[in-house]
């Protein structure tokens, strides 16, 4: 997979996870509730629901910032490969920021 | 219970804690200010901050009044929903900087609405600066409000004259230090409100007889079974399906649009530092979080072994109530200080993000040529003036600014969330299809709300004065217009859309990283229409009568 696929694909699997483990109320509504079912003396589904919308968000953000340092150097990677004939990075920028002034006067 | 009962009896104690909190302030603000030097300084603090410290900046901004005062309350009345309405809360800055704050980074804009200005032209950078000063002038006051009412509590002084204290000293430090300094002292307020809430929430379990007390945040299983008894329904669910669904519609895709904290990110010396700020961030947040929860439990337990029951006003002083029920008369001076924290951090952020709007993205444009020292001098007017008339508002704030900032939220997701997420993801999402959905969608959520035209209101009670009713409608809308309208304006004006589309290609494509403009990446029309294609049932089940 290149880079620009490996993009798409981790930001829409970080994204869910990250809308799954903050938005569990769903879960609980789907699997039903109980409050006899204890963990650390709270009911299953409030201690999932405060946990994973607290160390699970943070478990994540670990494992992609991990991924996106990877990523970014694989972009740079796929960069330095079409430098010769390609615009360099601030060169791309400097098309965008040309997009700018256009289009502040536009 | 009165008012005195929250009140601290030593009021010496209280003024000298709060004047040493303040006078931390300044001198932060006062050596910040020696700093800067342009406005790069002043609205972005030079881009120079690292993660550890813009981590507590951005939670700080994040945590309001509320953490302390209204979410404790709110908990012992809307019970487990207000939990999971909470606790979604911590994905603003995470989802925000995955999905568009690193693009933003790279492209060295200075807010949310100078990339809309970038991205679609003048025009819709103007839309998005009415959505976005709208809905954050709505936060602020309802932060001026807040600290104005700690004020009141602290120095007996009558209300009006407290909000005018209060909000003069405030934006005195915050014009001051700029961002650098609101950077530093949003970090050190941090700290200061996850010591003022957790180490005397830990002492409370204590005295309780809470075997988990030295870990507040997870600690307080032991409470669960006299919550029950005295709260039998505290676990349910309560609300449909469609209640939970619309906390990610609403809220999650309202606070990640939120341009206060994608300043935050934008301060960030590196993209690497700007993505650390993440993790830490979640850190920082979840253990606020956590302690809160902690506290509701501990209020409910204190009330009913005391046999009270609580009005809402008092319900709002949990906090207060239970330190100077089991702490040290200091300790609750402490506490006073890190509600303020909490208020003059959201503050800082706020007037920082309206003022550079103003100044930098809207004057800005009128004037590219302006010299340095001039945009810096405009600057500064632009933050005290900021201050000065949010107080005036809040004097006598009109009725529709002091409604619900999670109905501000819903705004945000339904006006602004499509453009600036669609605009960094797509090259094909143009001017026509931003001003289009945009405009739209977010007059169709204003229009829908029960505070204009109350007969047109979609749904009723809290699900539709906090906007989510009317959130299911109108973001789905949103992005379909967006999207629909901007494919549809790319027939109907091809000479036109053809030069946008070009111009699209490659700032897009330099935004994401890639030294070449290939123009074949984010230029996919497909995952635009599944998108629509998936807002479709949201949209007709947020048509059926709730």
């Amino acid at each position: 997979m290149n880079a620009y696929k490996k993009e798409w694909t981790s930001t829409l699997v970080f994204g869910a996870l990250y809308v799954v483990l903050a938005h569990t109320g769903l879960f609980a509504i789907a699997f039903g509730v109980d409050n006899d079912t204890r963990v650390l003396g709270f009911p299953l589904h409030y201690f999932i629901a405060i946990v994973l919308g607290s160390a699970g968000i943070l478990a994540v953000s670990i494992v992609w910032n991990r991924y996106a340092d990877q990523l970014e150097s694989e972009i740079e990677a796929e960069n330095n490969k079409t430098a010769p004939e390609a615009a360099s990075a601030t060169g791309a920028l400097a098309a965008a920021n040309g997009f700018a002034r256009e289009g502040a006067q536009s | 219970m009165s008012e005195a009962d929250w009140q601290i009896q030593n009021i010496w104690l209280g003024m000298g804690i709060t004047l040493a909190v303040f006078a931390l302030y300044y001198i932060v603000a006062v050596i910040s200010n020696k700093k800067t030097h342009t406005s790069a300084d002043l609205y972005l603090a030079g881009r120079s901050i690292g993660p550890v410290v813009n981590s507590l900046a951005a939670a700080s901004t994040w945590m309001s009044v509320a953490t302390f005062l209204g979410v404790v309350a709110l908990i012992q009345q809307l019970h487990l929903p207000f939990v999971y309405m909470w606790i979604q809360l911590i994905l603003s800055v995470p989802l925000l900087v995955l999905l568009y704050g690193a693009s933003l980074w790279r492209s060295g804009v200075y807010t949310s609405v100078h990339f809309v200005q970038m991205r679609y032209g003048r025009s819709a950078g103007y839309l998005a600066a009415v959505w976005m000063l709208l809905i954050m002038l709505m936060y602020m006051i309802g932060q001026f409000i807040g600290i104005a009412k700690v004020f009141e509590v602290l120095l007996g002084l009558p209300y009006t004259p407290s909000l005018i204290i209060s909000a003069l000293v405030i934006t005195g430090y915050i014009t001051v230090g700029g961002m650098k300094g609101a950077t530093y002292n949003d970090a050190i307020q941090m700290v200061i409100m996850m010591v003022a809430l957790l180490v005397p929430l830990a002492a409370i379990l204590k005295q309780m007889g809470v075997a988990g007390y030295w870990f507040p945040p997870l600690g307080y299983g032991d409470l669960t079974d006299v919550l029950l008894e005295r709260l039998p329904t505290f676990f349910d669910l309560k609300y449909e399906p469609r209640f939970y669904l619309a906390l990610f519609v609403a809220l999650t895709l309202g606070t990640l649009g939120l341009p206060q904290l994608a300043q935050r990110v934008l301060t960030s010396s590196s993209i690497r530092t700007a993505r650390r700020v993440v993790p830490w961030f979640c850190l920082w947040v979840g253990l606020m979080f956590l302690g809160t929860y902690a506290m509701g439990f501990a209020g409910v337990y204190h009330f009913a072994s005391i046999g009270e029951t609580l009005t809402p006003e008092a319900a709002d002083k949990t906090t207060l109530l239970l330190n100077l029920a089991y702490n040290p008369e200091w300790v609750s001076a402490f506490v006073i200080a890190g509600v303020l924290a909490a208020g003059v951090s959201t503050i800082a952020g706020l007037m920082i993000g309206i003022a550079t709007v103003v100044g930098h993205d809207i004057v800005g444009s009128f004037k590219p040529e302006m010299p340095e020292i001039k945009k810096l001098r405009w600057g500064y007017v632009a933050l005290a003036g900021t201050g000065v008339v949010s107080m005036l508002v809040s004097l006598d704030p009109p009725a529709f600014l002091i409604t619900s900032i999670f109905w501000a939220f819903g705004l945000c997701a339904t006006a602004v969330t499509p453009m600036v997420v669609l605009g960094v993801w797509s090259t094909r999402i143009n001017f026509w299809g931003a001003i289009f959905g945009s405009t739209v969608s977010g007059l169709l959520y204003i229009a829908l709300s029960p505070y204009v035209f109350p007969d047109f209101s979609i749904g009723s009670g809290l699900i539709a004065k906090l906007g989510y009713s009317v959130a299911l409608i109108t973001v789905p809308v949103g992005f379909i217009l967006t999207i629909l309208g901007s494919l549809a304006a790319e027939r109907a004006f091809a000479g036109v859309a053809a030069g946008e589309l070009s111009r699209a290609q490659a700032m897009v494509e330099g935004m994401h990283g890639w030294a070449t403009v290939t123009r074949e990446r984010y230029n996919g029309v497909q995952w635009l229409l599944i998108l629509c294609a998936l807002w479709v049932p949201v949209l007709i089940w947020g048509l059926q009568p709730w």
